[in-house]
């Protein structure tokens, strides 16, 4: 009795078993989910598209494999290469996370430096552009230079401030495009500044 | 027969949004209301053919193709002729009575077409879109206005203007070569927006030229002076808008030349150091040659005036100048001109060549009357 008893469960068992076994990997499911979910919280998106992309498409590989699974019946339905493509896009999505958060600060770091070289840049040229306006020598037309050239330093100095509230704003690629056009005007004010001064000889 | 409740909400869905696209007709883009009435009518569409016959089912679609059709008017009048030559065809088939479903054809082409030119375009799209046009016209009002700034209005608000503009374009064609259209669209449209106060500035401050009154006011100063002088003598008449000096005989000009003023020339003058030309009638009280000038010759005139004296007080009464503010003096008609813009401190300035000649036609005592045209 006892016996016939323990051979049913056995039984039993043993046909639970390929129905649980068929059951989709909700646990990887969301394991994965949250890895891109992080991923796209870093910003991978927009400090490490590609390593982003191969997640989610990996994801999305794994949730069709899911569907197509369950399409099936359940003698031939198997999670396994779905389980697979689902660790692989967990693995990719904190490889995301980890890729973005170098790139950042990467990034920022660069953007920290070119706005500092601009001030430093800035502060040369209003150095300069007082040089130029106490020199004793000052030919004609040189009054209404050096105020068209302080405007021009006047508005290398407003787009700098609109680039550090770029760069404030955390649009670091941004801020970085912005301070390279602002470095751009300070090059050629600072050269037009000194080839002035030494023209004049002051 | 008892009504399909699943065809009552589908005429109220589509009544729905028929409202909708009625109301983008008087105004505001199709929006995916819109949308969500072609979808809706295709609802209504397979039911009202599931329980009526073919009359309705057209009705839906011409209803809905005509109401496309009017909006795509004022939208995109190349897609309305487009979908419009697509109803006539459906009509056509619809009136030779081929059959059910070749009319569901036609009518679905015509209702394909209409979704696909109602989709409002994605924003991003719309500003990557235009970026070619906007990029143009910022460079093209650049160029323009950039050759303000040897003007003599222009100064160091328009010159930051001017160069914020520049600096701006120069961001925006960074984007765009990165691909990022719609972000270059944008910067573009600021560097617009610079130029724009670059236009407001030059306008500001040559608004006064155009003033009915003013124009009188110069026009009688200079018949006046001419008038006053003399048949036979000598008066010169500076046209400050112009940059023309004339030298008159009697009410007769017997030569003119071009000038260039202060590099704040075009404002009236206020006071020292202001770079204003200033506006009046004077004589001259000496003319220097050779040492006695550092520009060539010149001809000193007797700025301040009586009139000069009496509005700067004025002003320094209201305060609209500083304490320590003066008056300045020196104003001269000098040589060393020709430097293609305005550049002294106030005085009128004109080539050495033609400085000779004018000259020789001066002496000591002759008119002057500066005007800011006439």
């Amino acid at each position: 009795m006892r016996t016939r008893q323990t051979g049913t469960l056995v039984a039993a068992l043993l046909l639970l078993l390929p129905l649980t076994a068929c059951a989709p990997p909700e646990e990887e499911i969301t394991a994965a989910e949250n890895a891109v979910a992080e991923a796209e919280a870093a910003e991978a998106p927009t400090y490490a598209p590609e390593a982003w992309s191969e997640a989610m498409e990996t994801l999305t590989a794994a949730k069709t494999e899911i569907e197509t699974q369950k399409a099936k019946n359940f003698v031939t339905r198997s999670y396994k290469d779905a389980r697979e493509l689902l660790a692989q896009a967990e693995q990719k999505g904190r490889a995301a996370v980890t890729a973005a958060a170098e790139e950042k600060a990467r990034a920022t770091e660069a953007a920290r430096e070119a706005l500092d070289t601009a001030r430093q840049g800035m502060e040369e040229i209003r150095t300069l552009l007082a040089e130029l306006a106490e020199c004793p020598r000052q030919p004609k037309g040189f009054k209404k230079d050096l105020e068209l050239l302080a405007g021009q330093a006047d508005a290398i100095e407003a787009e700098l401030a609109s680039a550090q509230q770029t760069f404030d704003d955390g649009d670091i690629y941004g801020a970085t495009d912005a301070a390279a056009a602002v470095q751009e005007q300070i090059d050629g004010l600072t050269a037009d500044l000194t080839s002035a001064k030494e023209k004049i000889g002051c | 027969m008892p009504i399909d409740p699943r065809l009552i909400e589908a005429r109220r869905v589509g009544a729905r949004h028929l409202a909708s696209l009625r109301d983008g007709l008087r105004g505001g883009r199709p929006s995916f209301l819109v949308r969500l009435f072609f979808l809706s009518t295709t609802l209504a569409t397979s039911l009202l053919a599931a329980c009526h016959g073919e009359p309705a089912e057209v009705r839906v679609y011409r209803d809905s193709m005509a109401l496309a059709a009017a909006v795509l008017d004022r939208d995109d009048p190349d897609a309305a002729d487009e979908l419009r030559e697509l109803i006539a065809e459906a009509e056509r088939v619809t009136a030779e009575k081929p059959g059910r479903e070749a009319v569901e054809v036609a009518w679905r082409r015509c209702l394909a077409f209409a979704s696909e030119a109602l989709e409002p375009p994605d924003p991003e799209e719309e500003l990557a879109r235009r970026w070619p046009e906007v990029e143009r016209l910022a460079a093209e009002r650049l160029r323009e206005l950039a050759g303000y700034l040897d003007e003599t209005s222009a100064g160091r608000r328009t010159s930051r203007e001017v160069t914020r503009a520049r600096m701006r374009l120069a961001l925006a064609r960074r984007h765009a070569a990165a691909g990022r259209l719609a972000r270059a669209t944008l910067e573009a449209e600021a560097a617009m927006a610079h130029l724009v106060a670059v236009t407001e500035l030059r306008s500001a401050r040559i608004s006064r030229f155009s003033d009915p009154r003013n124009l009188a006011l110069w026009q009688e100063m200079v018949a006046a002076t001419l008038a006053g002088a003399g048949r036979r003598a000598e008066v010169i008449v500076v046209d400050k808008l112009d940059r023309r000096l004339s030298l008159f005989r009697g009410d007769r000009e017997v030569a003119h030349y071009p000038i260039e003023l202060g590099t704040n020339g075009l404002a009236p003058k206020f006071r020292e150091g202001d770079a204003a030309t200033p506006e009046g009638v004077y004589r001259v009280v000496e003319k220097k040659d050779g040492a006695e000038t550092r520009f060539y010759k010149a001809l000193l005139i007797d700025y301040p005036n009586a009139l000069d004296r009496q509005r700067f007080d004025a002003r320094k009464a209201i305060g609209a100048l500083p304490d320590d503010a003066r008056i300045g003096s020196l104003i001269e008609i000098h040589g060393d001109g020709g430097v293609g813009r305005d550049w002294t401190d106030g005085c009128v300035a004109l080539t050495n060549r033609d400085m000779d000649a004018l000259y020789r036609e001066v002496s000591e005592g002759t008119p002057v009357v500066i005007v800011g045209t006439y």
